[in-house]
């Protein structure tokens, strides 16, 4: 305690005396004097403890030096201990009139430069090389050295002796990271990717609704909103799966958003074309094998930018694809979902919008060299060089969710299309009929009347009404330049005409203004798909669904009607048999029975 | 076949445990540790907790096959270290 108390004072009396020391060596002395009187420990030891080693500088006469030697020593106890102790720069004495010794200090610094010689330089290197061997020689020379202060040998002994401890730091540190790092070198690499247990995995269920009022809910009749409200309160989990195909799987929370109108996504899309393909074998002369690309393939491409996409493009095959006629690429790009069409007779690609855009169309050259690539040799033409055109006068949707809906209406329109022309003519529907609105108009009021009795009823509506409520003329100039387009052509084709063998995508009965008619044939599709999704699972409920589509196909093809009354008949005969089953296929006037149905398999 | 068995298994024959990563379309990684017959559900229940995503919501592809729940390393032929794709379901409208 009492060395610590007395170092303290000599810090503070040491500005004094480099002060004194320059200007007056009389005053120097006195201090001297009181200073060997106060702190007889320092003079006295220093003299005994330091005799071997300095024995020279003792004996010589200058009081002066002596004294200087001594408080220098003092100092650089002090000083060294704080270097010890503190890792910040060498702090100068400063508080007080500190100004003068850091002004000092600096001069000398530059002094040493001037004067710098051979010798002197040499001396320097002489007294590094020695630093290490032995540091109070070091000092001592330094001392020597620099006779003009005895401020500078303190700074620098004690930066040398700084620099030692850092040196030496430095030299312990690096040794006690690698110690560190050593041993733990794996976990080190690691933790970017924490690894996690399977078997500790929590996942806490949602609840959903047991009752949804979904839109259009009470224009379904009774039986089919049983159905649906039955097939809701029964999957209780948005996690509960309700039907799996592929790499499809519809979740009740999918569910949910088909009924609520939301929008779809990859998994309805693909679920959706499988359905198709099964009502396809349904009725038979309607079997029209396509060719389905899943939604996955595009949408996983685009999603993670790898080429890992050739497996959802396994279904198409060389043989397959020979005698395929048509063949369907969803594409979702930017949250829209879009159709196109590959015409295998033709050699052409149809692409279907239901919002049209130039933009939405720009992504279709690489989604086809994308197929192209990952289906191999499948093809034996080039597709990539097919001409893409853009299909007019579609229906289309009039708000933002229903595009994937719509994709879906028109793989049904296009399949049936080419199920009635059999491949041999171009896929001429939409020009025939350029909107479903247009059509639903001049459906006769009672809508069981087949259309071909009918037609002489719409030419007589004119095609003008319609076009007057049409009120979806707003989406760009391109539609508007149809509109004129349409009008005559309506009127060209409802003269050429007869009957409009089109397809009737309404199977609304009664008065139906035109605008209602989209939203209505998205429900419709909406309701069908989910009731299909509702059955799917059991094959005896199958009845009811094979009526509501028929009945949607009824509406939909005029031209056969006559294949779907046998049906109907068909299968009022075999009861339980919605199905075509091998065993009651023996149909007095039925159409042969189909080709085995090998080409579909889409894969989904 | 409580977690302690697995834990003791674990210890036994690490050879058995198979180290799966899920990636997801960032290119974020996680990596799970799983016995061959373990069920994939459980690594699909964990991943969509542990980023809170309902789990209808994402797609786990394996070699562009969808994992099904029942499925496990075994049936679909898992090695150590494989990827597992975790795609968000694109929705369109």
């Amino acid at each position: 305690m009492e060395k610590i108390l007395l170092q303290k004072r000599v810090e503070a009396l040491d500005n004094e005396v480099f002060q004194l020391k320059s200007d007056n060596n009389e005053k120097f002395c006195g201090i001297y004097k009181i200073l060997s009187y106060h702190f007889p420990h320092y003079f006295k030891s220093e003299k005994i403890g330091s005799s071997v080693q300095s024995s020279s500088r003792t004996e010589s006469n200058n009081n002066f030096d002596e004294v200087s030697k001594t408080v220098e020593k003092i100092i650089d106890e002090i000083v060294g201990k704080k270097e010890t102790s503190e890792d910040e720069e060498f702090p100068f004495p400063s508080s007080g009139t500190g100004g003068i010794a850091k002004r000092v200090h600096r001069m000398n610094d530059r002094k040493r430069k001037r004067v710098k010689t051979p010798f002197t330089t040499g001396d320097r290197k002489k007294k590094k090389a020695q630093l290490p061997t032995d540091n109070k020689e070091a000092e001592i020379l330094s001392k020597k050295e620099t006779s003009v202060t005895t401020r500078k040998p303190v700074t620098r002994a004690a930066t040398r002796l700084k620099e030692k401890l850092t040196d030496s730091k430095k030299a312990s540190a690096p040794k006690d990271e690698t110690m560190k790092i050593a041993p733990s070198a794996p976990p080190v690499e690691k933790p970017k990717t924490a690894i996690f247990d399977v078997e500790d995995s929590k996942y806490v269920e949602r609840a959903a609704k047991e009752f949804l009022d979904y839109p259009g809910r009470l224009l379904l009749n009774e039986e089919k909103r049983n159905a649906i409200d039955n097939f809701l309160k029964k999957y209780t989990k948005q996690e509960d799966t309700i039907f799996a195909i592929g790499n499809a799987i519809i979740f009740r929370s999918q569910m949910d958003e088909l009924l609520l109108c939301e929008e779809l996504d990859t998994n309805h899309i693909d679920t959706f074309a499988y359905l198709l393909s099964e009502k396809n074998k349904m009725v038979l002369e309607l079997n029209q094998p396509f060719l389905y690309v899943s939604a996955f393939h595009w949408g996983c491409y685009i999603q993670n930018k790898q080429e890992k996409t050739t497996s959802f493009a396994n279904n198409i095959t060389k043989d397959v694809v020979k005698n395929a006629n048509i063949m369907f690429v969803p594409i979702i790009n930017e949250k829209h979902w879009t159709l196109l069409v590959a015409n295998m007779k033709n050699k052409r690609w149809d692409f279907m919008d239901s919002l049209p855009k130039a933009m939405h169309k720009s992504t279709t050259p690489e989604v086809i060299s994308h197929l192209y690539h990952d289906a191999e040799d499948a093809f034996e033409d080039d597709i990539r060089t097919w001409p893409i055109q853009t299909i007019p006068n579609l229906p289309t949707q009039e708000n933002s969710v229903d595009c994937g809906m719509f994709v879906y209406i028109y793989q049904e329109i296009v399949d049936l299309d080419f199920a009635q022309n059999l491949g041999q003519k171009p896929l001429r529907f939409f020009v025939r009929a350029p909107a479903p609105s247009l059509h639903l108009s001049q459906l006769n009021p009672d809508g069981e009347t087949p259309p071909a009795a009918s037609s002489p009823a719409t030419r007589g509506l004119g095609p003008s009404k319609p076009y007057s409520v049409r009120s979806r003329t707003d989406w760009g100039s391109s539609s508007r330049e149809n509109l004129f387009v349409q009008t005559s052509r309506v009127q060209r084709v409802q003269d050429r005409l007869n009957p409009p063998c089109g397809l009737r995508t309404a199977p609304f009965r009664g008065s139906v203004r035109p605008q209602e008619l989209i939203p209505r044939l998205r429900l419709r599709s909406g309701w069908i798909s989910a009731l299909d999704l509702c059955r799917a699972r059991s094959t005896a409920e199958m009845d009811a669904d094979v009526d509501e589509w028929e009945t949607a196909a009824a509406h939909d093809c005029g031209n056969h009607s006559a294949i779907i009354r046998w049906r109907r008949n068909h299968c009022a005969t075999s009861n339980d048999c919605p199905r075509f089953r091998a065993t009651n296929r023996e149909a007095p006037r039925g159409p042969p029975p189909p080709p085995p149905s090998d080409l579909t398999q889409n894969k989904f | 076949m409580a977690s302690t068995s697995s834990k003791k298994n674990k210890k036994s024959n690490e050879v058995t445990i198979l180290c799966l990563k899920v990636k997801s379309q960032d290119g974020e990684e996680l990596v799970y540790r799983a016995k061959p017959n373990t069920k994939l559900s459980k690594l699909k229940n964990d991943y969509c907790n542990r980023y809170s995503f309902p789990i209808n919501s994402i797609a786990f592809l394996f070699d562009g096959r969808r994992i099904r729940d029942e499925d496990t390393p075994e049936s679909l032929k898992m090695e150590d270290g494989d990827e597992i794709d975790a795609m968000i379901h694109q929705t369109g409208g």
